[in-house]
């Protein structure tokens, strides 16, 4: 996490901008769903919904459409920035590396580091981080929020959300595992591949093509297994997270029906209140994938950082 | 002759690394080539390994001239470590079968038996990615083994302890000495004094092979 936090020092305004964008859009979708749960109410008294409303709304949405874009523009900006610092990061510690350094370099392990660990990096700073991080402020806003609008009900209906918080945890830890070793086995693959080129012209002279070509597909084999492990056990984790994350939604229909009948709250306000249980429970639904693909993240950038020996 | 070079012409698209090379070895000569850096002495050297193919003139050794059939008649202890990210076993037999009395042959040859008692698991040790986990003169000493093992009636060497200190390359020194004990061997350096044990030296520039040399005239 620290190489993380080291990456993202260097581009603060940058980050600032989006998280503050980040937290605009939240709030912009907050309103939106409020207004749109006060016209709810509005229609079941038979009251009509007045021309400054829809002027509102329709701020509202290009507001919304706005705030998107720019997420969507600073988010990948940002991406884009850490990318070039980390590229830079790397080639300078070629260039800055003793000789007796550079010798004992292994050339398949420095390829796969520059084809697939920055590649997958860049990837996921472009692609991931900024989701996972606007993942987080949405949960965060929108849980104060129904807190604020009515405490008890946003208790009752996401309880589960703990259990389903202790669920993402080990399920991620399950899937770090499988990934840890997937990611070792392609290393140890791309030393092989290294040495398979470099001693060419021994395994020629020494006709050892099928003890290394044996252990090469052994190799590959392992690594695929690992590989088709990891994505069935990633399903299988994720397909129960996803039945999980329905349990707040069906606690809701249940209390939130039963006081909207008691006369205890709207119905605007349970509209409002199944409309952004998806910013809790679906957030945590997505969690298990988000910090299994965090750590594989965090995992590429200590080696490419060097922080850590391998893994 | 167990290795005849006539008018051996090679060319890397447009530069010519090796011009009409002439070289006869009798069979059990040593023979050494000594050159600088870019000479084409490794080029030779893999050329009578049977690595490269020739563009001009006849390379024959031990009576063969396909290279499948050349790679088989010869062995080989490089500069740089060559060891394959496996046990010394698989490093010394390369997959293929050999008894246990040949193995230990060749590991007591290479100076390697004390060495390999010390370790936990032995013959049977892993020795890292590019032989990380052995020094440079155990690495060599492998290497060694691996053609006593091949039992080949060539045997090619390529500066093989010119990346070693002193003190390790005398030790290494004595697993060559059994190595190319009755064999015939081309040695190619470009530090004469290694050259100790030849019975002829040659000298290679500029891809052109000159006179033969005594080694008292070098």
């Amino acid at each position: 996490m620290f190489s993380l936090l080291h990456l993202c020092k260097k581009r603060k305004l940058y980050i600032i901008f989006t998280l503050l964008i980040s937290i605009l859009s939240i709030i912009i979708t907050l309103y939106w769903n409020y207004e749109l749960s006060q016209m709810i109410n509005q229609v079941q008294v038979g009251i009509f919904i007045t021309s400054t409303q829809i002027v509102v709304i329709l701020i509202l949405m290009i507001a919304s459409a706005l705030s998107q874009g720019g997420f969507t523009y600073l988010s990948g900006y940002a991406g884009e920035y850490l990318t070039h610092d980390l590229r830079m990061h790397l080639a300078q510690r070629l260039f800055t590396k003793k000789y007796y350094e550079v010798e004992q370099l292994n050339v398949g392990e420095q390829l796969s580091q520059l084809q697939n660990e920055v590649t997958e990096v860049s990837q996921y700073l472009i692609g991931n981080l900024f989701l996972l991080i606007n993942d987080g402020i949405r949960f965060l806003f929108t849980f104060i929020w129904l807190l604020i609008l009515d405490s008890k009900l946003a208790i009752l209906s996401n309880l589960p959300v703990l259990v389903i918080l202790i669920y993402v945890v080990f399920s991620s830890e399950v899937i770090e595992s499988l990934t840890k070793q997937g990611q070792r086995k392609q290393q140890e693959l791309n030393g092989f591949t290294d040495t398979l080129l470099t001693l060419f012209p021994v395994i020629r002279i020494y006709e050892a093509c099928d003890l290394l070509q044996n252990r090469y597909y052994n190799k590959v084999e392992e690594w695929q297994q690992i590989t088709i492990r990891e994505e069935m056990t990633k399903a299988r984790l994720m397909s129960l997270s996803a039945v999980l994350s329905c349990i707040p939604l069906i606690l809701l229909l249940l209390v939130g029906g039963t006081l909207v009948i008691r006369g205890d709250i709207s119905i605007g306000l349970v509209y409002m209140f199944i409309n952004l249980s998806g910013n809790v429970s679906g957030v945590m639904m997505n969690m298990p994938g988000h910090i299994a693909r965090l750590r594989r993240f965090i995992g590429n950038l200590n080696r490419i950082l060097n922080e850590e020996e391998g893994l | 002759m167990e290795i005849l070079l006539n008018k051996v012409t090679f060319t890397y698209g447009e530069k010519k690394i090796l011009d009409e090379i002439n070289l006869s070895v009798r069979k059990q000569e040593h023979v050494g080539i000594l050159g600088s850096s870019g000479g084409g002495k490794s080029t030779l050297l893999k050329i009578i390994a049977g690595l490269y193919e020739i563009t001009e003139g006849t390379c024959i050794v031990s009576g063969c001239q396909d290279l499948d059939s050349i790679r088989k008649q010869v062995a080989v202890v490089m500069q740089n470590t060559s060891l394959f990210p496996m046990s010394i076993r698989d490093n010394i037999t390369c997959g293929h079968s050999m008894s246990e009395e040949r193995i230990s042959k060749a590991v007591e040859a290479a100076q390697l038996e004390s060495w390999i008692d010390s370790l936990p698991e032995g013959i049977d040790s892993y020795v890292g990615e590019r032989g990380g986990k052995v020094s440079g003169g155990q690495a060599q000493r492998i290497a060694i083994a691996r053609a006593i093992a091949k039992d080949a009636p060539i045997i090619l060497l390529d500066e093989p302890t010119s990346a070693l200190d002193d003190e390790t390359a005398k030790a290494v020194m004595l697993a060559l000495e059994n190595l190319t004990k009755g064999k015939t061997v081309v040695h190619v350096t470009h530090r004469v004094e290694t050259l100790w044990d030849c019975d002829c030296i040659y000298d290679l520039r500029g891809g052109k092979l000159y006179d033969t040399k005594s080694k008292s005239s070098i």
